[in-house]
């Protein structure tokens, strides 16, 4: 309210100043008129300037009042309108009656000329609300040529203001003034006749609408009455209104009658296309639902749902039932899922006395009998059902279900049915689809996890130290090209100065491979312990890996037993990858390539003769490179491989750095071969042999 | 990769050409089955024109390795490529099988076993 008293303070300070004026005016009048007649002349001048000013201000600030409203529906601008007439009339009405009370006292002749000025505000108020109100309306869907006529209606008006000054100076010849009223009543009956608006309007909205239109043309009957109107004469009246001083009274009194009166009759004629027009409303509205419920978490049974619903409603079906491919993952397809107004075993009769699986698999338009019973007399559900309407639900590539719908009367779907319909159901297609690609996403993102725990978990497979003492460094460097792979390496610290190193790499990738790979930790973990010999060990771990693992997998490992008391070690390669050995001594890098069979690919007693084990001297400053052929086959863009030449000459050169160091070199040599990451699994395993006979602490 | 089956008096010859990878490895498993199934259990290996083996193709042969020889006269090996031929011997491979310089010898291998 501040607000909108702020906002007009100008117009608002105008308006009332001169309404104001006019009360004082008219009250002074009244006063010299009791006292001395003759003076009255001399206000005429002075009466017109004041009624002017008064009609100018007032009109300017309802126009500039309703012009700036928020877009509001017709009906609510009505009753704006309605209410500021009714506030008006009654107050109008209060007052005649009140005065009623004084007639021919000194007190008429004060009161009467307030209720005057009161009355000529209330009456400009509504008239111009009125106009400014149904201008709105003639401008629902605008043109450009209205926007002129308008700007020529307003100054039509404007001068129509001028005739006040007619009296004392007689300067507006009569052809002007009928001029002037004939352009304002073509301009009127022009805009009378837009009343597109009503298009617009609901059943509802639309008898609201004549009803409001309706009031208000009572209510200007009744300011007018309330006005004096029709107690005078019609010569008078008609010169008083359209050819003297309140011609713009009569201009817009005549505007709001015409326009409302039109608007009625258009209303009423368009009644009937109003059910039409919810139709078609009430199908956009349902399209928009069953694009709602394109919702992430929302089942494809409520997408489903809605498209029934939508289509019984708006193709007037009796009942109807959708199907959809594949539903709960059943083979045998095409089964009523979702019914509505019909029973389960009812639909699949149906469909089995009309013969209809395949075609309505194979079908991408919709089928639509007219008359069941004609077409098959046979059909005992004939008299429920005669008309049936197959209608695809369909995605760009493929059918993914179909919905019928039946009624009671033959050739009861039109065309038009077929058309919204259809519309309907491609809604509900992508609804559905997008429902589908919704949840195997989510499925994909809890794969996912998996996965990564499963990755967490296989990480904490690997040892997570190792031993880094002034006898021996350890260093060991892996990668899983997928989440989880069949790389293995650990290292046990057995007894004092005793290790046991184990690398091995199980055949085949991913999830499959570190399943086993986990076992192979488990023997490792358990037969190192037990075991003294490598040979013994492999033999039991081909064991173990042949009554655990599929016929066809099998594992490579390298196994080596390093005693630093005896500054011995022992390495078993089965299959795997040859270990690389520094020698300080003479300061020489040999592939240990004695070996036998990798494990599982023979399981039998047999395996035994097939286990090398390889006994070496180490010292101080030897080195020992465990490796999984990730390294030796990474391939460059020429497709070649690094080999075991390669990896020896870049092991040659990181001698005196520590294993750690010394592994990351060699595998940035080998990135650098291939230009990028390398692509597959590997492990890189470097012990560095510190000083050799020792006694070591207890473990 | 393709695979050629010739028949021999009592053996069958399989051709790979191409790549025995994780692929292609469930292709190879087919076709020893069928032999298998068929009662064939003395195999030649023909991998003159191999050019790669993984170890999924390797573990192929291996599944098989064992219902061959206890029917039959199991598998034998020709033509392996020194890329090839040293992967088996990194696996021990060459330890556990038969391998000779070609079909011929293949066959004295089957006649004399």
């Amino acid at each position: 309210m501040l607000a909108f008293l702020n906002r007009y303070k100008y117009y608002l300070i105008a308006g009332l100043g001169t309404w104001v004026l006019l009360v004082v005016h008219k009250l002074s009048i009244a006063q010299h008129m009791h006292a001395n007649p003759d003076l009255i002349l001399l206000h005429e001048g002075l009466a017109d300037i004041i009624l002017f000013s008064f009609f100018f201000a007032n009109i300017l600030l309802v126009r500039q009042v309703v012009k700036d409203g928020k877009d509001r529906s017709p009906q609510h601008l009505l009753r704006i309108l309605l209410v500021t007439g009714i506030v008006g009339g009654v107050v109008v009405s209060y007052l005649r009656w009140y005065l009623a009370e004084y007639e021919n006292t000194t007190q008429e002749l004060l009161t009467m000329p307030v209720i005057e000025a009161i009355m000529l505000l209330v009456l400009v108020v509504f008239l111009f609300t009125g106009i400014y109100t149904f201008r709105r309306f003639v401008f629902y869907t605008g043109t450009r040529v209205n926007t002129v006529l308008w700007t020529l209606f307003e100054i039509v008006l404007g001068v129509g203001l001028l005739i006040i000054f007619e009296n004392p100076f007689y300067f507006i010849a009569e052809w002007i003034k009928v001029a002037l009223l004939a352009c304002s009543l073509i301009l009127i009956f022009y805009f009378s006749v837009f009343t597109r608006w009503v298009a617009y309007l609901t059943l509802k909205q639309k008898l609201t609408s004549i009803f409001l239109l309706a009031l208000t043309i009572l209510i200007l009957l009744l300011l007018l009455y309330e006005e004096g109107v029709f107690s005078q004469d019609f010569g008078s009246l008609i010169h008083e209104y359209f050819f003297y001083r309140y011609f713009i009274l009569g201009v817009a009194a005549l505007f709001i009658a015409s326009y409302s009166l039109f608007s009625i009759l258009v209303l009423i004629f368009n009644l009937p296309t109003g059910f039409v027009f919810e139709k078609t409303r009430k199908d956009l509205v349902s399209i928009q639902k069953i694009q709602q419920s394109i919702i992430p978490g929302l089942a494809r049974e409520g997408a489903a749902r809605t498209l029934l619903e939508a289509s019984i409603l708006s193709s007037n079906a009796n009942a109807g039932w959708i199907e959809l491919e594949n539903y709960k993952g059943e083979e045998d397809s095409i089964t009523p899922f979702l019914c509505s107004g019909i029973e389960l075993d009812d639909a699949v009769l149906l469909k089995q006395n009309l013969n209809l699986r395949k075609l309505v698999l194979d079908n991408r338009k919709i089928i639509q009998w007219n008359d069941l019973k004609r077409d098959y007399p046979q059909n005992p559900l004939n008299r429920r059902f005669r008309s049936m309407m197959v209608v695809p639900i369909q995605t760009r590539y493929a059918n993914i279900g179909a919905m019928f719908l039946v009624q009671d009367q033959s050739f009861a779907f039109t065309d038009e049915n077929q058309g919204v319909i259809k519309s309907f159901s491609d809604q509900a297609a992508i609804a559905m689809e997008n429902i589908t690609l919704t949840e195997k996403s989510l499925e994909l993102e809890r794969y996912r996890e998996q996965l990564a725990i499963a990755r967490q978990m296989q990480m904490k497979l690997y040892p997570s130290r190792f031993p880094d003492t002034e006898y021996l460094s350890v260093f060991a460097r892996n990668q899983q090209a997928e989440s989880v792979g069949g790389d293995y390496y650990d290292i046990l610290h057995t007894e004092p100065g005793v290790f046991k190193i184990i690398i091995g790499d199980v055949a085949g990738k991913g999830t499959t491979a570190a399943f086993y790979m986990a076992q192979v930790k488990g023997m490792f973990q358990s037969l190192a312990r037990t075991t003294a010999s490598p040979q013994r060990f492999l033999n039991l771990m081909n064991q173990a890996i042949s009554s655990c693992m599929d016929t066809g997998t099998f594992v490579t490992m390298t196994y080596i037993h390093l005693d630093l008391n005896q500054s011995k070690a022992w390495i078993a390669r089965g299959g795997h990858c040859p270990t690389l050995f520094y020698h300080a001594s003479d300061k020489k890098l040999v592939w240990m390539m004695e070996g036998g069979l990798a494990l599982g690919m023979v399981r039998n007693a047999s395996f035994a003769d097939h286990i090398f084990v390889q006994e070496l001297t180490v010292q101080a400053g030897d080195r020992l490179f465990l490796l999984t052929d990730g390294l030796v086959e990474a391939r460059n863009d020429a497709g070649e491989e690094y080999d075991y030449d390669r990896f020896l000459s870049a092991a040659e050169k990181g001698l005196l750095l520590t294993p750690e160091a010394h592994a990351n070199a060699i595998i940035e040599e080998v990135e650098q071969f291939t230009g990028a990451f390398i692509e597959d699994d590997y492990t890189l395993m470097i012990l560095e042999i510190k000083r050799n006979s020792y006694n070591f602490p207890s473990v | 990769m393709e695979i050629f089956i010739t028949s021999h008096l009592d053996f069958v010859s399989l051709q790979f050409v191409g790549e025995l990878d994780a692929l292609s490895s469930v292709q190879a498993d087919e076709a020893f089955r069928q032999l298998i199934e068929s009662g064939k259990f003395n195999i030649h290996l023909d991998f003159s024109a191999l050019e790669y083996i993984s170890s999924a193709g390797i573990g192929v042969i291996l599944s098989h390795q064992e219902e061959l020889s206890q029917n039959g006269k199991g598998m034998v090996f020709s033509g392996l490529s020194p890329k090839v031929l040293n992967v088996f011997q990194l696996l021990g491979l060459d330890k556990i099988f038969p391998i000779c310089e070609d079909v011929i010898q293949a066959e004295a291998y089957f006649a004399t076993k």
